[in-house]
């Protein structure tokens, strides 16, 4: 058993390091057409001026459940997305447009492993295949040296070479998913998005992965967006937290702070129905908060605080006004009207 | 105590596959009593699923009960025909199936779906005029809607009466999974088989629907057989939990003492590799469930178990019982010389 204790990253050094990713606003707008013309009747606001700092080295989850719109924002900051507003920040570079062969550029750069290996990997490839794709297209070296980091890849990800030669359908989960993250891993990108990278595979593999990942990420200096709805394994993953609902951040800082004393009533909510293997466990948990009804569709977002008609502690203000961040100690930023100072609606907005 | 109300006993099942014959389920002992919640619990591949399946007599064509016998009431549902198991399906047994969006037929309102339950269900296949006369009885179908509200409304389903008229897509994944219980619950059955009820929808909702099934089935007295991969929904639903791996049980015993103490390498790497609120989290167990066509001789955790014995190899673990009910398949646990007979009952 080994005790996650967060690196630098997560503690209040960490304003110092200059960050590696920073969006500021960014907003993801899908909109809903209907009939013979496409004509638009309305818009999903799937990621809804978000800003995130994410700092080399660190792992940074985000937490939602589905339609949170986590797997959108994550797509967003690896630029698989275009977003509809804000801006982003990559090495100090904006990456908000780009073109084509900027953004190809940008690739080597960013990488994402997703969440299903089975259907993220071509049936028909072997797994050399799969994994030197990346290394043609952006011009790595010549056949041999293509061939030499194929096998350091594999051996990266503690695979055997003898796994060269297979087809995807004779790997199983857990092999998959390390074929899926040496394909991240091809050209040395500094930043992967991981989306769900174990949810579907079992505990006992899982426990593997994210081993591996931890890994990979001390001997390579990798950066992580780590997507997930799994609150106790991002306990064990992340430095830093951003808890999701319908499209917004709603809380962020770091993880022991946030899972010490959550303070939105969602995340405390989420926390509280985590199923609990040992007592040790249960201790952590709060006071259970039964959450009544479920999400609502994120194209339908309630007015004031899109919390308000799941919440607890709901007050007449959050029905109204949606609520600004506010800065708690500990580095903590929650975007609740709770904790808004003096006129509630109007708190203190935080320094970002 | 008298029997228990269902009996799987020394269970074997076989599929055909193309590499050979398959065999799946090796010896799975369950009991259930009445009103006892009890968890199977494993990961994928290892027969929680298949096993079932048998129970309901819904396996697929390839698999086949090669040994073994399933008991109901003290009744074998083996070789049943098809009339009674239409008296025994959804009346005596029912099921909550994992998926609520696939789970509910999409061209029929919800009422529609609950009133052929009440209607039809834990009756034998009636000739078109006995069909046709409670299909067009007035009072029996009105009866049978009043019945459908009372359960929607058991299942915190908001506006019972004007969501009876729904179809499937009307509702969120939630709220479908609330109706699939009602769908099982409705002729309040005596076994109530939950596979990975849930799984599909997000904690907050999974947690509301579980304690929902839980408190029903402990109002009418329905058994539970819940089927899951996470052990932390098996503590929270059930008595007993059953841990399985590659189709045999490995451990069986009352919930609370799993989690105080496990004896078979598998629960304890299982529960190790489970990421925890403390920030602690186990290295996962090395290498993937045996192949069952040709599976190992001895222990099927042999190639994976940190703690394995010579006599591992060859011989399949006999079954150790441990304190209060604890039972556990594994050489490390058996006295040599000591030979037992059979496994985990």
């Amino acid at each position: 058993m080994t005790q996650h204790t967060p690196t630098a990253a997560g503690e209040p050094g960490r304003s110092q390091v200059e960050p590696l990713v920073v969006a500021r606003g960014v907003k993801k707008y899908f909109p809903i057409t209907r009939g013979l013309f496409r004509q638009q009747v309305g818009v999903v606001k799937a990621v809804d001026s978000v800003d995130i700092d994410i700092r080399p080295g660190e792992t940074f989850a985000l937490v939602g459940e589905s339609g949170s719109g986590k797997t959108t924002l994550g797509k967003v900051l690896a630029r698989l997305y275009e977003p509809t507003g804000g801006t982003i920040l990559f090495d100090g570079q904006d990456i908000t447009r780009l073109h084509e062969g900027e953004l190809r550029r940008l690739r080597r750069q960013i990488q994402v492993v997703f969440q299903d290996p089975t259907s993220s990997l071509n049936p028909r490839r072997r797994v050399k295949e799969i994994l030197e794709d990346p290394l043609v297209i952006h011009g790595f070296g010549d056949a041999r040296q293509r061939a030499q980091r194929v096998q350091e890849l594999l051996d990266l990800v503690e695979l055997p070479r003898e796994f060269l030669y297979r087809y995807p359908s004779h790997l199983s989960g857990g092999q998959k998913q390390r074929v899926g993250i040496a394909r991240a891993l091809a050209l040395e990108p500094k930043f992967i998005v991981l989306d769900e990278p174990t949810s579907a595979l079992d505990v006992s593999v899982q426990a593997k992965i994210v081993a591996l990942l931890k890994r990979l990420q001390t001997q390579l200096g990798l950066t992580y967006l780590f997507i997930t709805h799994d609150l106790s394994l991002v306990r064990n993953m992340a430095d830093h937290v951003g808890v999701m609902y319908l499209g917004r951040l709603v809380e962020q800082g770091p993880a022991r702070r946030i899972f010490e004393r959550p303070e939105h009533p969602y995340t405390n909510a989420l926390l509280s129905c985590i199923p609990t293997v040992d007592e040790e466990e249960l201790a952590l948990i709060p006071e259970k908060i039964p959450l009544t009804g479920e999400t609502p569709s994120p194209a339908r977002v309630p007015a004031g605080c899109p919390f308000h008609p799941r919440c607890p502690k709901v007050m007449d203000v959050c029905r109204h006004i949606p609520p600004s961040f506010v800065a708690l100690d500990g580095n903590l930023r929650v975007s609740c009207h709770l904790h808004s100072e003096g006129d509630p609606g109007r708190g203190v907005p935080a320094a970002s | 105590m008298g029997e228990p109300l269902l009996v799987v006993e020394d269970l074997h099942i076989h599929f055909r596959t193309y590499d050979g014959i398959a065999k799946v389920v090796n010896g799975v002992n369950v009991e259930i009593r009445r009103g006892e919640m009890v968890a199977l619990v494993g990961e994928t591949g290892c027969g929680k699923s298949v096993t079932s399946k048998a129970i309901l007599g819904l396996l697929p064509g390839p698999a086949r009960i090669v040994r073994g016998d399933i008991r109901f009431r003290g009744r074998s549902l083996l070789n049943l025909p098809e009339a009674e198991w239409q008296q025994i399906r959804g009346a005596g047994i029912s099921m909550v199936f994992q998926d609520p969006m696939t789970a509910l037929n999409p061209v029929f309102t919800i009422g529609e779906q609950l009133m052929d339950v009440v209607l039809w269900q834990g009756r034998p296949r009636a000739g078109w005029l006995n069909y046709a006369a409670r299909r067009f009885n007035r009072r029996e179908r009105e009866h049978a809607r009043e019945k459908a509200i009372e359960m929607l409304r058991r299942v915190r389903i908001p506006d019972p009466a004007r969501t009876i008229d729904r179809y499937p897509v009307e509702l969120s994944g939630g709220m479908r999974q609330r109706v699939l219980i009602a769908l099982a619950l409705i002729n309040e059955p005596e076994l109530l088989i939950a596979d990975e009820p849930g799984t599909a929808l997000d904690v907050s909702v999974q947690d509301q629907v579980l304690a929902l099934m839980k408190e029903l089935a402990r109002e009418q007295g329905t058994a539970i057989l819940l089927i899951t991969h996470n052990l932390g929904v098996a503590r929270q639903v059930s008595d007993r939990i059953y841990v399985m791996y590659a189709g045999g049980v490995a451990e069986t015993a009352p919930t609370d003492l799993v989690f105080r103490h496990q004896y078979h390498p598998y629960t304890q790497g299982l529960l190790q590799s489970i990421p925890k609120l403390t920030g602690q989290m186990g290295e996962g167990i090395d290498g993937r469930i045996p192949d069952y066509v040709n599976p190992p001789r001895g222990c099927r955790f042999y190639d994976r178990c940190p703690a394995r014995l010579d006599a591992c190899r060859e011989q399949q673990p006999p079954v150790a019982v441990m304190d209060q009910g604890h039972q556990v398949a594994c050489h490390l646990y058996a006295p040599a010389g000591r030979s037992e007979r059979g496994r985990i009952a």
